[in-house]
């Protein structure tokens, strides 16, 4: 995977099964938001392939993007619009069976029924990631993508986000998250990948994982592994 | 794919209805532009009647182009959310062209009876074609700015390949515009037909092409 001039991902390889959660870890620049945005479609890989669900995956394929839910460094959202709205328009985007009231039980899933008429531009940093969380979950996706998704989460939405994901997995679903969150990631997650400068440094379940190893893996990459 | 296009205009028009970002800003500029011909080539002369096309259509298209040339920067990264969304991306393009074609229209409808005023040109007799010229120039303006803006959206010297991009692309519906302007007030509504065609062809060009290839341009 080339960015401009950049080879951000190198031989990277690996599989995610339904009702796992994949920890990503890696210094700065070391290419998880790049692996992340590859899955979400967002960019095609220069070299190699991607398979979701079974299949060949190609950026323009409308049925896999039904299927996967991304949440980004942004939240995604409008600010200009109220949460409510945002979140309407998404459920009419995805064709949800009764799009207002899909959009309020999201509203009330991640506390922000209460702010559900004001403009997410009133919203903090938190509100928004909230809302961000629930747009990337309302339509049911299979495979859930999120880059650093804790950040600006206080302790109770960082639980809340953790809950959200484990009921995901729980429910077949699988997930990738890339997180400097060590401890959070490692409650959460089943599998731990690490990275290095674009390779995949260590890859392996979490209960095959002795702490002292990870910790080593992950000492290493964080130590020369991403920029300077 | 229209459904989802209305989604999209009723959120882009919900965006600029509250936030006013693009509509403010583009019709005080047109209306400075008109005051300052007004001022710099002495509004009630005889001598100013034949350059009234060129100045009318110069100050619609710079004004819009304020409008239409940020109306894909506005939502930044929120934007690029909607990419991932299910839909055509061709929705996104529609519903940037309806609201891009709605700002112009609005534009054009304060600007033309400032300029007329200001400059001391009353509206040709052959009402009607004149509206139909306005609509003509304000649809290819418009579309031609919607796809640009979609190219132009990502990349980092933005401001300056938009311009760049848009307003040399844009001359043929200027040159037309202009054209058939200026053959309406000298009463002449027959050569005024040719150059419509011109600016109908344009229009369904810069409409047609993008829609069929708007899901590229958004990857450029």
């Amino acid at each position: 995977m080339q960015l401009g001039d950049r080879r951000v991902l190198r031989g990277v390889s690996f599989a995610l099964q339904p009702g796992r959660c994949l920890a990503l870890f890696g210094a700065n620049g070391a290419g998880k938001t790049s692996l992340l945005s590859v899955v979400a479609l967002q960019r095609a890989p220069s070299d190699g392939s991607l398979r979701l669900f079974g299949a060949e995956a190609a950026v323009d394929d409308l049925a896999l993007r039904r299927r996967l839910g991304y949440l980004g460094h942004e939240p995604g959202v409008f600010l200009g619009l109220t949460g409510y709205e945002n979140l309407l328009l998404y459920a009419r985007l995805y064709g949800l069976r009764d799009p207002k009231e899909q959009a309020l039980a999201q509203l009330r899933r991640v506390g922000l029924a209460p702010f559900r008429h004001t403009l997410v531009r009133s919203y903090s940093a938190g509100m928004r990631q909230r809302l961000g969380l629930a747009r990337t979950l309302m339509h049911g996706p299979d495979l859930l993508l999120l880059d650093e998704p804790h950040q600006s989460l206080d302790r109770r939405g960082q639980d809340l986000l953790d809950r959200l994901v484990s009921e995901h997995c729980s429910a077949g679903g699988a997930a990738l998250v890339a997180t400097h969150e060590t401890e959070r990631a490692l409650g959460l997650a089943t599998d731990v990948m690490v990275l290095s400068r674009g390779k995949v440094s260590y890859l392996a379940p979490i209960s095959e994982t002795p702490r002292a190893t990870f910790e080593r893996a992950l000492g290493e990459a964080l130590g020369g592994g991403g920029l300077c | 794919m229209l459904k989802a296009a209305v989604w999209l205009f009723w959120k882009d028009l919900s965006l600029e209805l509250r936030g006013r970002e693009l509509l403010l800003p583009a019709g005080v500029f047109g209306l400075i532009i008109a005051m300052l011909y007004g001022f710099a080539f002495d509004g009630g002369q005889q001598v100013l009647r034949p350059m009234f096309p060129g100045l009318l259509w110069l100050g619609i298209f710079f004004s819009s182009f304020l409008a239409v040339g940020r109306a894909f920067g506005v939502e930044a990264e929120a934007g690029q959310q909607l990419l991932m969304a299910p839909i055509d991306r061709g929705a996104i393009f529609l519903s940037k062209l309806a609201l891009n074609i709605l700002l112009t229209l609005v534009l054009t409808a304060v600007l033309t009876p400032a300029f007329a005023m200001l400059l001391g040109a009353p509206l040709p007799q052959a009402t009607w074609l004149f509206l139909w010229t306005l609509v003509l120039g304000v649809v290819g303006f418009a579309a031609a700015g919607s796809a640009m803006g979609a190219l132009t959206a990502q990349t980092r010297l933005r401001e300056l390949l938009l311009p760049a991009l848009l307003l040399p692309f844009t001359s043929p519906l200027l040159l037309g515009a202009v054209s058939a302007t200026a053959a309406l007030y000298a009463k002449d509504p027959g050569s005024a037909g040719n150059w419509l065609w011109l600016m109908a062809v344009f229009d369904g060009i810069f409409i047609l092409v993008p829609l069929l290839l708007f899901e590229y341009l958004t990857e450029v």
